[in-house]
């Protein structure tokens, strides 16, 4: 009886011992983690800071301080609203509110029109079998493969035959938007996750009756959220920070938020070397980047929300 | 019969976006690759010239600038490409294995993506700043940091030094968008793949090499040889980072995009009378066909190593 | 996928053998049969229009035919025209040209002047007007600098003003072509050896040197018209302080080319038998130039923009220590007060403008820069052209170049213009003794153009061709290089001197 209990507490022991190493293995692991993500949160946050320090500094710091300063001397909140009332003198008389809508528009339809072509290409690639499959597939990989600038001048042809260059109507959002509408880096991201759906589904739906397109639309679209997420954020980001094609191409009052960014903040004085105010600089990107900080805490829920592969058994 | 109607039900989901990059893609692609072939083009009359030869391509590998270039891109490829991905990787894989203090993490690994190009240029530049004189003006961020006085970007720096300023900077930013897909990519595996393992009582590195890494291989495929593209392309990040003021780069520095971008900025022809332009275009084709080789190589090694 | 790869390979493999085969430069006895770049000048100071039209040869190939316009056309006043001038105006000088397109409308009410800034600087206006050439839509008037002209002169773009400006009914008479300043009436004729003149001077600014004139006084210091004279001051002034850097030049490219040619460097030019522009920058007359700086520099005489982490040197000089003069575009010359503090100013802070100071006093030179007016061709559309020829000359008008150079500081390019009104009425307005900012810098801006205006003919301009802007940054940053390097010894220095030079020609002659 006594060896029995002796032989218990042994195991018990020993249990116990086991769940400790693996407690502790787990809290070292939890700490490398954070630390790890502390570490790396922390370089990837510094710029962000600096930006913050910059958009905080009066004028006067900014281009006349021989120093370079962690936190603003002299602090200027003021600068955020400052910003909305310098930048419509230096423009003439195109305020920020017009960059804006600009910018959500093309945003809308590029995300729009981007999307659904990614996802009628993409599915073609992916699932549907037919000649010439790779051959297409080959060359859509090699339009990524030629630096932007070799296209400007024959796009800028181009676009001008279309009358679109320049044009004070919507033609300058036409030649903004139509000429990457198809991005095959997008293309390519989501075959590769419609191809991560298993053959067996699709054979299932046939065996239903089911047609290609409603298969796409009622299977392989919801199970491929994730991508089709990531994919509308990467085209909102490339129209937030389109800047050179849309400079050369749309009217004045077409332009988009990058424009407002980079040319508002130059001293008034015309003396063909302004300077830039940063500080103002600063303060409008920061503007300008919190509404998409928010819209990926937004998304950010069914980014991270893959839909399982349930309904597949064994 | 029914492979034919097939074929064209799929060329209906493929006509339109077809169509479009043949205009706006295709075209100016064929184009690049004929002006290479004229070195006589005129690109503000658009004229071909009335020479068809190889004499665009001749000049470029004379040019010892273009193969300097050639092996700055090719450093920053090989040393940014592999460190950025694992390090996503790791991040992306420890993100999703903590519960507390995940969101905001998560946030924060966002924030380089949102943040303007503009204004992260200009941050690093001020982060490495050093005055060329003593006693004007102050040193940048890092050289205060760490007490020293080094010139990291500017004109007197030595090759390691800005080359890893560059690396810095291009792995930096490179991060969000690969954590994001990778992310995204691993909330696409099936729980039922970890409770099994749970149930075997895997080790987690033995989890993370046979469960996590083969099924998350197509993202992981995609995101290589995209970035693999991308960074054979580099040219903005490089700029921003080791450009002097007047955003000009040092021909010392360029990378073959660079090299591309000042010979189609200048007009007429050269003293061997071939075309600024078709030498551009001749750069920009031979960058071409390196990405493509490498690129078939990477698909290649995938269809041995990806599952679906 | 596999055998796609290997044709592809294969591809490159035969590219690569016929590469091989023909692996020689072309012969570059092949000339083309058009002229693409600037032809031949005769030699390279063009300093007063007396001496460049002696120059001028009317049988020199011409770098575009000059558009004739009969001599008695009549211009269409029932045909409605529209015409565009494209710019990078701020927005008070934008204000000011359109104020002038109404008042033009007045004059010629056919005519409707389309203005549009289409960029912020001027190499995205000449990339923008590129692209346009290229499409068919390019604007009929184009403010920029003659390398931009050089290039849409690629296309033949750029209109012959010759037979405009000696037109009878609607050209300028002698009287008033000299009414320009010889200096930059000069720069429109300068791309090639006919005559051809491609651009009208707009606007215009020179480098001065500016002290601290306060400073000066209480030193004793006499304003110093060559280096030698400056940097004696320098010296003087860095034994009292030791902290002081007492001279700044913020432009790098303008220090050599100005230097260049005080120095009687040959830095670029035309190339007499085949008359392309050609880069000549090489040599031992500008390496002793820029070790006449470096030496400045070491010693911690002298500070350049680029050597100052790239922020102003008046920057330094508003601080009314340290720096104590300093040479910028006359164009920034509200810039020495603007930024100053009030403290500074009220304390006796006060700015002197002189000359830039040269090599010997036998031979000044100062560049002169500021953008000028183009007229683009228009097919044979006479009516057009001459409704944009007249906008262009009503631009250039000796009131009109007044009332655009007061607010900015740049000076008007016709002698007239000191003799209107409204000149008259600016100078009256001028305080001998400013107790304002704003009273010092009007007074600060009539000296600078006032010694602008002294000092024209000591104007020179460089050859333009398809390299020259490229030049003009490469030797920039040659210089940077050079002040940057810490040498060993006297040779150690002369070798990289040496290497630097060579390979910054070969880089831009490659």
């Amino acid at each position: 009886m006594v060896q029995a209990i002796q032989l218990k507490t042994n195991q018990d022991y020993q249990f116990d011992q086991k769940l400790k190493i693996q407690r502790t293995g787990q809290f070292l692991r939890n700490l490398l983690l954070y630390s790890f993500l502390t570490v790396m949160a922390f370089v990837v946050i510094v710029p962000f800071y600096w930006m913050l320090n910059v958009s905080f500094q009066s004028s006067n710091e900014v281009l006349n301080s021989l120093n370079v300063s962690f936190f603003p001397k002299v602090f200027s909140p003021q600068n955020y609203t400052n910003v909305f009332l310098y930048s419509s003198a230096a423009q003439g008389n195109i305020d920020f509110s017009r960059y804006l809508f600009n910018t959500v528009l093309v945003a809308f339809f590029t995300t729009l029109g981007g999307t659904l072509f990614s996802i009628l290409v993409a599915f073609a690639l992916a699932r549907l079998n037919f000649k010439g499959r790779d051959f297409i597939f080959t060359v859509l990989l090699a339009t990524m493969m030629i630096p932007g600038e070799m296209l400007v001048i024959s796009n800028f042809v181009t676009v001008s035959r279309l009358g679109w260059v320049n044009a004070n109507n919507a033609g300058s959002y036409l030649a903004v938007i139509i000429p990457f509408l198809v991005s095959i880096f997008h293309i390519y991201l989501l075959r590769q996750t419609f191809k991560q759906i298993p053959n067996e589904l699709y054979y299932a739906a046939k065996v239903d009756g089911c047609t290609d397109f409603k298969y796409l639309w009622k299977v392989m679209v919801p199970m491929a959220k994730s991508s089709i997420v990531t994919i509308v954020i990467l085209r909102i980001m490339g129209t937030w920070n389109a800047y050179i094609w849309q400079d050369i191409v749309a009217n004045e009052k077409y332009k988009l938020v990058t424009t407002w960014l980079r040319s508002s903040f130059v001293d008034l004085a015309d003396t063909g070397s302004g300077r830039v105010l940063t500080n103002y600089q600063m303060a409008a990107t920061v503007i300008v980047t919190v509404p998409l900080l928010l819209l990926f805490i937004f998304f950010r829920k069914y980014i991270m929300s893959g839909v399982s592969r349930s309904g597949v058994k064994g | 019969m029914l492979d034919h109607k097939r074929d064209l039900k799929a060329w209906l989901y493929l006509i339109l976006p077809l169509f479009l990059l043949t205009i706006f893609t295709f075209y100016p692609l064929i184009k690049t690759f004929l002006i290479s072939l004229f070195s006589e083009y005129n690109a503000l009359t658009d004229d071909f010239g009335r020479y068809f030869d190889f004499y665009a391509y001749t000049a470029i590998f004379n040019d010892r600038f273009f193969t300097n270039a050639l092996t700055n891109t090719l450093v920053i490829v090989f040393v940014s490409v592999p460190v950025s991905t694992v390090l996503a990787l790791l991040i992306a894989v420890s993100l999703n294995s903590i519960k507390p203090l995940q969101k905001i993490f998560q946030t924060i690994f966002f924030i380089p993506y949102v943040t303007n190009a503009l204004a992260i240029g200009m941050v690093f530049n001020v982060m490495f700043s050093h005055p060329l004189v003593g006693g004007v003006a102050a040193e940048g961020l890092i050289n205060t940091l760490f007490q020293t006085a080094i010139d990291w970007v500017g004109p007197t720096a030595t090759v390691e030094r800005w080359r890893t300023v560059v690396l810095i900077y291009t792995i930096w930013s490179a991060l969000p968008f690969k954590i994001l897909v990778f992310i995204g990519g691993l909330q696409n595996i099936s729980k039922q793949y970890y409770d099994a393992a749970k149930i075997d009582a895997a080790p987690k590195w033995k989890v993370m090499t046979r469960i996590t890494i083969p099924l998350l291989s197509p993202i992981i495929s995609y995101i290589l040889i995209t970035s693999f593209i991308g960074s054979f392309k580099a040219y903005e990040s490089v700029l921003s980072v080791v450009g002097t003021v007047g955003r000009s780069l040092d021909r010392n520095r360029w990378t073959a995009v660079a090299y591309v971008y000042d010979k189609i900025g200048i007009s007429g022809l050269d003293i061997n009378n071939v075309s600024y332009y078709s030498r551009g275009a001749a750069a920009a084709v031979v960058l071409f066909f390196i990405i493509m080789i490498f690129t078939f190589l990477n698909l290649y090694i995938s269809k041995k190593t990806v599952h679906y | 996928m596999l055998a796609k790869s290997f044709q592809f390979k294969a591809i490159a493999f035969a590219s690569l053998a016929l590469l091989l085969a023909a692996c020689e430069t072309r012969p570059s006895s092949e000339n083309p049969t058009s002229i693409d770049t600037s032809t031949s000048q005769t030699s390279g100071d063009s300093t007063s229009s007396s001496s460049s039209s002696a120059s001028i040869d009317p049988t020199a190939p011409k770098i575009v035919n000059w558009y004739n316009v009969p001599q008695d056309t009549i211009l269409d006043t029932n045909t409605p025209v529209t015409i565009n001038f494209w710019h990078r105006m701020g927005a008070s000088s934008q204000a000011i040209v359109q104020k002038w397109i109404t008042e033009f409308k007045v004059l010629y009410p056919h005519i409707t002047v389309v203005e549009e800034r289409v960029a912020n600087d001027y190499t995205a206006v000449a990339d923008k007007v590129a692209l346009s050439i290229t499409a068919g839509t390019e604007p009929d008037i184009v403010e920029g600098y003659p390398d931009s002209v050089a290039r849409y002169a690629q296309a033949k773009a750029p209109l012959a003003l010759n037979n405009f400006i000696n037109h009878p009914e609607y050209g300028l008479t002698q009287a008033q072509q000299d009414d320009f300043l010889p200096g930059l009436w000069a720069e429109g004729r300068s791309y090639d050896n006919a005559g051809t003149i491609l651009s009208l001077p707009f606007t215009k600014s020179t480098e001065g040197l500016f002290y601290n004139a306060p400073y000066f006084a209480q030193h004793g210091y006499e304003v110093p018209r060559t280096w030698d004279e400056l940097f004696a001051i320098a010296e003087d002034i860095k034994a009292r302080e030791p902290n002081a850097i007492p001279f700044g030049y913020d432009s790098e490219d303008n220090l050599f080319i100005t230097g260049a040619k005080q120095w009687d460097a040959p830095y670029t030019g035309y190339n007499a038998t085949t008359g392309r522009g050609e880069v000549l920058f090489n040599n031992n007359e500008a390496k002793t130039m820029v070790k006449y700086f470096k030496d400045k520099v070491d010693r911690g005489l002298m500070i350049t923009r680029s050597l100052n982490a790239d922020a102003y040197t008046s920057d330094i000089f508003k601080t009314n220590q340290r720096l104590y003069m300093y040479v910028g575009s006359t164009g920034g010359t509200r810039y020495a007060y603007i930024g100053a503090s009030a403290a500074v100013f009220d304390a006796g802070y006060r700015v002197g403008v002189a000359p830039l100071p040269s090599q010997t006093l036998e031979r000044p030179a100062q560049i002169q820069q500021g953008p000028n007016i183009t007229l683009l061709r228009k097919g044979n559309n006479t009516q057009r052209m001459l409704a944009a020829w007249l906008f262009a000359k009503y631009m250039t008008n000796a009131e009109q170049s007044a009332e655009f150079s007061i607010p900015s500081g740049y000076a008007p390019i016709r002698f007239s213009a000191y003799q209107t009104q409204r000149w008259q009425n600016y100078e009256a307005t001028i305080v001998a003794n400013p107790t304002t900012s704003a009273e010092a810098q009007n007074k600060l801006v009539r000296e600078a153009i006032e010694m602008f205006l002294d000092n024209s003919q000591n104007f020179f301009t460089s050859a333009v061709f398809n390299l020259s802007s490229k030049t003009r940054t490469e030797v920039g940053a040659l210089l940077v290089k050079i002040f940057a390097y810490d040498y060993a010894d006297e040779t150690d220095l002369n070798n990289y001197i040496n290497t630097q030079f060579s390979e910054s020609y070969d880089f831009i002659v490659n």
